[in-house]
C-alpha cells in the first residue's frame, strides 16, 4: 500500500534546509519525488547560500595577521629562557642593593660627622694658638734680647710701661 | 545505509534510495575528517608547548576569525585588533582547553565574546558622548587598490543595508546561529559549541531565523536578481 503524502508545507520546508536527515522517511521520499517541493527547498537552500557566498566575498580583504610570537619573543620568551640560577642571583643581587643602599647612607653620615668633629678640633686648636699668639706674640729668644730677665716685658702691654725698648725711663 | 557517489544513500529500513539536498552534511564538521585530525594533533602539540604548532593553528583559522569579526564590526582596523586578541587569549588559555577536537568552537567563542566587548564598549562611549554610535558602519571598508565602480558601490551599499534590516528583526540568539550557519558556514554542531547551547535549541533558533529571513521579500529579490558584484561580475 502506498501512502499518500500531500505537498511539504513552509515548516517542513525549512526543517529540511535545516537538517534534511530529521524529517520522516515518507517526508524524504516525497521530497525526493515531488519536483515542486524539492524546487521550494533549492531556491530556499539557494538564497540562503547566496547570502553567505556574498557576505563571504565582501569580507574577504587583505587585512594585518596576527603575529603573536614575535611580540612574545620579544617581551617574554627571551626572559623565560635564562636559566633558572641566574634569576635567583639577580633577585637577590637586588635584595642586598636594597638592604645595603641604608647602611651605605648611614655610613656615609657617620663619615661626616667625622669630618665634622676634626674640623672643630682643628679649628679649637687653632684659635687656642691665636690666643696664644695675642698673649705673646713674639718668641720668647726675641723677648731675651728685648729684655733680658724681665719676664713683664712678656706681656704685650710692656711697652706702655713707662720705659724705652733699650729699657731705660721713657723721659729721662 | 549505505553511501553512494552523488550525494544519495541507500536505507535499508525504507528500501528506497533517498537522495540528500544538502549540499554537505549537516552534522559532520566543516573541516573534512584528514584536517580536524591534523588540527586535534596540532592542538596536542600547542598545549604542550609546541609554538611552531600554534603558529600552523593560526595560519589554518585567522582567515576565517578575521572574516567573522569584520563581518560584525565593518572597521578593518578594529578587525585585526581583535583578531589579534583573539589569538593571544587562545594562545594564553590553550592548555585549559580539555577536548582539543573542540578548537574551532572555542575560538569561534573567544571571537564572538571579543566582538560582544567591542559592541558593549562602543554603546559605553556612545552614552558618554566620546563617540558617536552612528559611526558605525554600515558596510565594511573596502580594500583601497579595489576601487569599485559608483553602481558596484551603490549594490553593495544596498545589500549591506539590507543585511542590517534583517538582522534587526532577528533576536540576539537567532542572529548568532544564522549567520554562523550560513556566514561562517560552521555546522549545527559546532554552533552549538561555540553558543554552549543543545543541538535542539540551536535548530529552534535557526529555524525562526530562516522564517523571518524567507518573509524579508526584499532581501529575497535582491539576492536573487540584483547582485551581479564580486567575482559575478561580467567583465
Amino acid at each position: 500500500m502506498v501512502e499518500k503524502i500531500s505537498h511539504l508545507d513552509e515548516q517542513q520546508i525549512i526543517e529540511s534546509v535545516i537538517n534534511a536527515s530529521g524529517l520522516d522517511a515518507a517526508l524524504r521520499r516525497h521530497l525526493f519525488e515531488c519536483s515542486a517541493c524539492r524546487a521550494q527547498k533549492l531556491a530556499l537552500e539557494g538564497r540562503l547560500s547566496r547570502l553567505g557566498q556574498i557576505s563571504r566575498e565582501q569580507t574577504t580583504v587583505e587585512f594585518r595577521k596576527p603575529e603573536i610570537f614575535q611580540r612574545k619573543a620579544g617581551i617574554f620568551k627571551r626572559t623565560w629562557e635564562i636559566s633558572p640560577v641566574f634569576r635567583i642571583g639577580v633577585v637577590f643581587a637586588s635584595l642586598l642593593a636594597l638592604l645595603l643602599t641604608p647602611l651605605t647612607l648611614r655610613r656615609d653620615v657617620i663619615y661626616t660627622l667625622d669630618k665634622v668633629y676634626q674640623e672643630m678640633r682643628q679649628d679649637d686648636e687653632f684659635m687656642h694658638e691665636i690666643e696664644k699668639l695675642e698673649d705673646n706674640p713674639f718668641p720668647r729668644t726675641y723677648m731675651e734680647i728685648a729684655a733680658p730677665g724681665d719676664t713683664d716685658t712678656q706681656s704685650p702691654g710692656a711697652l706702655n710701661d713707662g720705659r724705652t725698648q733699650d729699657g731705660g725711663p721713657r723721659n729721662a | 545505509m549505505n553511501r553512494i557517489p552523488g550525494g544519495a544513500s541507500i536505507s535499508y529500513a525504507t528500501g528506497c534510495v533517498l537522495f540528500r539536498m544538502n549540499t554537505r552534511e549537516d552534522f559532520e564538521p566543516s573541516v573534512s575528517a584528514a584536517q580536524g585530525d591534523e588540527v586535534v594533533t596540532l592542538v596536542e602539540q600547542a598545549k604542550a608547548g609546541d609554538a611552531h604548532a600554534f603558529e600552523k593553528l593560526m595560519a589554518l583559522h585567522q582567515d576565517e576569525i578575521f572574516r567573522l569579526v569584520f563581518f560584525r564590526i565593518r572597521s578593518r582596523m578594529d578587525s585585526e585588533d581583535i583578531t589579534q586578541d583573539v589569538f593571544m587569549s587562545a594562545f594564553k588559555y590553550l592548555p585549559q582547553l580539555k577536548e582539543s577536537d573542540r578548537f574551532r568552537p572555542w575560538l569561534y567563542r573567544i571571537a564572538l565574546n571579543r566582538v560582544h566587548d567591542f559592541h558593549r564598549k562602543n554603546k559605553l562611549l556612545a552614552f558618554f558622548g566620546i563617540t558617536d554610535e552612528r559611526d558605525q558602519r554600515e558596510m565594511p571598508d573596502v580594500e583601497p587598490h579595489r576601487d569599485p565602480s559608483a553602481l558596484d558601490g551603490v549594490i553593495r551599499h544596498e545589500f549591506w543595508v539590507r543585511v542590517k534590516q534583517l538582522s534587526k528583526r532577528f533576536s540576539k540568539m537567532e542572529r548568532e546561529v544564522f549567520f554562523l550557519r550560513f556566514v561562517d558556514d560552521m555546522n549545527l554542531r559546532e554552533i552549538a559549541l561555540t553558543l554552549k547551547r543543545s543541538e535542539s535549541a540551536v535548530k529552534t533558533h535557526l529555524y525562526r531565523a530562516i522564517r523571518k529571513f524567507k518573509e524579508d521579500s526584499a532581501l529575497s529579490d535582491f539576492l536573487e536578481g540584483e547582485w551581479h558584484g564580486g567575482k559575478d561580475q561580467p567583465s
